[in-house]
């Protein structure tokens, strides 16, 4: 076993709203070792985003723990977590709001670099600019443009520079490149795996778009209305998914190529509320398979087979 | 051979001119459309795809933009001479178009039953109780249950509400549906739903469709042919078997190895390098050339002419002119 | 139709980004401004106003020109000596209209910079921090913007007494209400972007982002509100003077000009026309320059 960067534990972040209270995250835990990525899928209002959110306590989690390299982050004072976070960085979705129109690519980059004393000499910081620039494949012409000058790619390239100029160790990744078309997209995502190659980083890789995850993480974890339904190594999992609910999102997937035979697996059935959700199974509803029992109690996460864990009640009969 | 063509557009050339400057949006642009069969328009943002779809309804914006040239004929009329009122009956029962946000699309203070009668009274002469009654059974159609038509918009969810979309856009029945990115702005497994209604709605009504995407694997669902955009010219043209498995084009090409090989997770990603060009300032050539691994001098010096292959399969690539050219991907399937 | 105004607005900004490159936000906003007449010729006005008014006291001597009676040359009609006419002690209407140009922009500026000073940094901690706070502030504006400024005016006037100072001081309180209103409304959008979030997780700590991130982005909104109150003050502060509560005699604020001519009106509306025509294109220039800011900072209004 290689080391484990980050240990999540029982993570939960609930919001109070009028009709209730939303279960956004709900008992989550997962650990990432070092210069892996854990891809999470899952669709719109799954919880992925507030997740990754959360371990980054840009949230502030209901309870639970996230542990980063043998600290409790949950537990950091304020002073304590802006130092912890020069480890932690995350890249946004949308490239065109997470960069501030008034700054330019050069005070994007330095800011992270002066704010936290990382450089102090003006020139050594100017250098680290260009680099980052260069490590992240930006024209060092583009130095002093501003955000809306540039193309989505370019955009989403600033953003990582940022997020690397802090040197951490640790990224999260939320969806970052849905936004871009397919020819830019594959650019990106070249980009981080090289950055992970060379720079030893760990990613936490949220997206929906199962064929990207797929191709970048080493292990996925689906999550269904704030709680991880299943969890395997990336090719377990698409050879050999269990849960009734991966195995719909996985024939789901629209296929580039002619003659496909695969059979859809249609859902039907409502979505369950995530405000106050009853104790059950949040996917019996919509499930093919659902029995009695699956409205008894919420399954629980069981390891079936090494390193593949599955919450569903009846997974044992279906395999 | 006797095709019923419900779109057919000719030499169709948008320009936008902002601040005095020119963008050409989509250039001697080719397509037809027979009716019963869908047609794909791939290509990425700022392609000119949406810019074609309004333009075959008339809807593109003016100003900034003017259909420069070209021919449009909907069901057989040119809809470029068409009168306002005449426009207004041919959108909708001839031709119809659904976009890619539903929610942008629906009034939300109205019922979707009242908002799917009122589309249906606005074309066919029925009297309120009737054209409600069908309404229904439209919204049925699409797989919505008829107790919900007295509910509003909000109270629908993404697919859902796509689905109340289609059903206003098919209730008069047109001959022509152009839906732009129906689906990205839906889930998965939500996705497949909508595609698959889609589909059974185009054999049911025998529609003509265009659906315009940048998602090649919606492509292989249900289109039968592809036309492949790539800044404001169709590069690549032919059916689906053609383009897919004898892909001619380089850009075609490279948009196939930008994507994730869901079958192979070690396949390296070989993205297409750098940026498509500025619109207002395109090179002289083959605008693909900057970015291609097989340009030469050749492509850089003039538009290059179409090369066709079959009766239904042609590229816009100079490469051609030598007969022994092929792409690799191509070489490795042949 | 939404999907279709981006593409437009994607060719906009592709057309438009290739020759607005190396090109500053500051610069960009002052090439759209100029290509708005309105706001041109309102910003031309306005400058030649401020100069004026800078330079008042080197134009004009005060004690003869402004201040001092000349009984012989009463109530005269405009005429090429005197292109606005005199007043009844016999002072030359035109120069004392310019001379008052001092008065009228003085108040309004002064007075819309205590109203920023106090509202700006109030409206953006509402703003940004919201809850609580939030809603004691925007009560208390709510207060506020209940009490007509006249009112307001005669309170502060009364208890202080009738001078410039005290007339600005009242105008200023009642400006708050409006840019604190405008100053949190700008925030409440900007915090919510993403960038916000990024300078948090870089460690950034709040008001670091309030005054790195958020005040920049809300300056557009901020600086327009501000051109369009300068033009209000100048108009309430004229109808106070207008009743007496302003600038004393013989002081030729505008306001108080109307005022002086307001019993000779039958026979000598010359009086109160200029002193009218002034406060009227100087509120005209400063709303043409503010819309024309509006639109040129906007880049969502931009065609």
């Amino acid at each position: 076993m290689s080391e484990v960067v980050l240990e999540v534990k029982n993570l939960k972040k609930y919001y109070k709203s009028p009709n209730g209270t939303l279960h956004a995250v709900d008992d989550v835990s997962f650990t990432i070792e070092k210069g892996k990525t854990l891809g999470v899928v899952g669709e719109s209002g799954c919880g992925k985003t507030t997740t990754g959110r959360t371990i980054l306590r840009l949230v502030e989690p209901t309870s639970g723990q996230v542990i980063f390299n043998g600290t409790d982050i949950t537990a950091l004072s304020k002073e304590e977590l802006r130092k912890m976070r020069c480890e932690m960085q995350l890249i946004f979705q949308d490239p065109f709001s997470s960069l501030d129109p008034r700054n330019t690519v050069r005070q994007a980059i330095a800011e992270p670099i002066i704010y936290n004393k990382i450089l102090t000499d003006k020139k050594a910081i100017e250098d680290r600019v260009i680099e980052l620039m260069e490590i992240v494949g930006l024209a060092p012409r583009l130095i002093n443009s501003y955000p809306h000058e540039l193309d989505g790619g370019r955009r989403q390239r600033v953003g990582i520079a940022r997020a690397l100029a802090m040197n951490p160790k640790f990224i999260v990744c939320d969806e970052p490149v849905s936004a871009l078309d397919v020819s830019i997209q594959a650019q990106i995502l070249n980009l981080l795996e090289e950055l992970q190659d060379k720079l030893g980083l760990t990613y936490m890789f949220i997206t929906h778009d199962l064929a990207v995850v797929n191709h970048f993480a080493d292990d996925i974890a689906v999550m269904y209305l704030g709680q991880i339904v299943e969890k395997a190594p990336a090719e377990e999992l698409f050879e050999n998914p269990l849960h009734p609910y991966t195995k719909a999102l996985l024939s789901a997937i629209p296929i580039p190529e002619t003659g496909n035979t695969i059979q859809r697996i249609i859902l039907k059935g409502e979505i369950n509320s995530p405000i106050d959700p009853e104790d059950e199974c949040r996917f019996a509803k919509r499930c093919l398979y659902a029995t009695e029992e699956c409205h008894k109690k919420t399954p629980a996460l069981i390891e079936v087979k090494p390193e593949h864990w599955v919450a569903c009640c009846r997974c044992g009969e279906l395999q | 051979m006797n095709k019923e063509y419900v779109l057919e557009i000719e030499d169709l050339t948008v320009e936008y001119v902002v601040e005095g400057e020119v963008t050409q949006a989509v250039t001697d642009l080719n397509l037809k459309v027979e009716a019963g069969t869908t047609v794909g328009l791939v290509g990425e943002t700022g392609a000119g795809k949406t810019t074609t779809a309004l333009a075959a309804l008339r809807l593109v914006p003016d100003p900034p933009g003017t259909i420069r040239s070209g021919r449009i004929l909907v069901c057989g009329q040119d809809i470029m001479k068409l009168s306002q009122k005449q426009l207004y009956n041919v959108r909708g029962q001839d031709i119809s178009m659904i976009f890619q946000d539903p929610m942008t699309s629906l009034n939300p203070v109205e019922t979707v039953g009242d908002q799917i009668t009122e589309s249906i009274m606005l074309h066919e002469k029925l009297k309120r109780p009737q054209a409600w009654e069908k309404a229904l059974e439209m919204l049925e159609l699409v797989g919505i249950p008829r107790t919900r038509a007295m509910e509003y918009p909000h109270q629908f969810s993404g697919g859902m509400r796509q689905r109340v979309v289609i059903a206003i856009a098919l209730a008069c029945n047109p001959k022509m549906l152009i839906a732009d990115e129906p689906t990205t702005a839906l889930d998965v497994t939500i996705q497949a739903q909508v595609l698959d209604m889609m589909k059974k709605l185009r054999d049911q009504f025998n529609m003509g469709m265009i659906l315009i995407t940048h998602d090649l694997g919606i492509v292989a669902e249900i289109c039968d042919e592809v036309a492949v955009m790539y800044a404001g010219r169709i590069v690549e043209m032919g059916t689906l078997d053609e383009v897919f498995n004898h892909t001619r084009h380089p850009y075609t090409e490279g948009l196939f190895n930008s994507l994730p090989n869901i079958k192979n997770r070690e396949a390296k990603l070989q993205p297409i390098p750098g940026l498509m060009p500025d619109p207002t300032d395109l090179p002289v050539g083959c605008a693909f050339a900057p970015r291609c691994r097989y340009a030469t001098e050749a492509c850089k010096a003039a538009q290059p002419a179409a090369h066709h292959f079959s009766d239904t399969h042609f590229a816009a690539c100079t490469a051609y002119e030598d007969p022994s050219f092929r792409i690799e991907r191509s070489k490795d399937r042949e | 139709m939404s999907k279709n105004k981006k593409e437009v607005q994607d060719i906009n900004r592709k057309a438009t980004g290739e020759k607005a490159k190396g090109r500053s936000q500051g610069a960009e906003v002052w090439y759209r401004m100029r290509k708005n007449k309105g706001a041109m010729v309102g910003l031309v006005v306005v400058v030649l106003l401020i100069l004026l008014a800078v330079f008042s006291d080197v134009i004009f001597d005060y004690s003869k020109q402004i201040a001092g009676i000349n009984t012989k040359a009463r109530l005269l009609p405009p005429s090429w000596e005197h292109p606005f006419g005199t007043d009844g002690k016999g002072r030359d209407l035109f120069v004392r209209v310019l001379y008052g140009t001092k008065y009228s922009l003085t108040i309004g500026v002064v007075a819309t910079l205590i109203s920023t000073l106090i509202a700006v940094p109030i409206g953006a901690l509402a703003g940004y921090y919201g809850g609580f706070f939030e809603n004691v502030v925007m009560r208390i504006m709510d207060m506020l913007s209940a009490v007509p400024f006249i009112l307001m005016g005669i309170v502060v006037v009364s208890a202080l007494g009738a001078n410039m100072m005290n007339l600005i001081i009242a105008l200023g309180i009642v400006g708050i209400p409006k840019i604190c209103r405008m100053t949190r409304a700008a925030v409440l959008t900007v915090k919510n972007q993403e960038y916000i979030e990024s300078a948090r997780i870089i460690g950034l700590k709040e008001r670091d982002i309030i005054i790195k991130h958020v005040l920049p982005n809300c300056l557009s909104p901020i600086i327009v509100s501000i051109t369009l109150q300068v033009a209000t003050v100048i108009i309430s502060a004229s109808s106070l003077s207008f009743l007496g509560l302003g600038v004393p005699a013989p002081s030729p604020e505008w306001g108080a000009l109307l005022s002086a001519g307001r019993d000779e009106l039958r026979q000598h509306a010359n009086l109160t026309l200029f002193p009218g025509l002034a406060i009227m294109i100087t509120v005209l220039a400063l709303n043409l320059m503010g819309d024309g800011l509006r639109d040129a900072m906007d880049p969502k209004l931009r065609k």
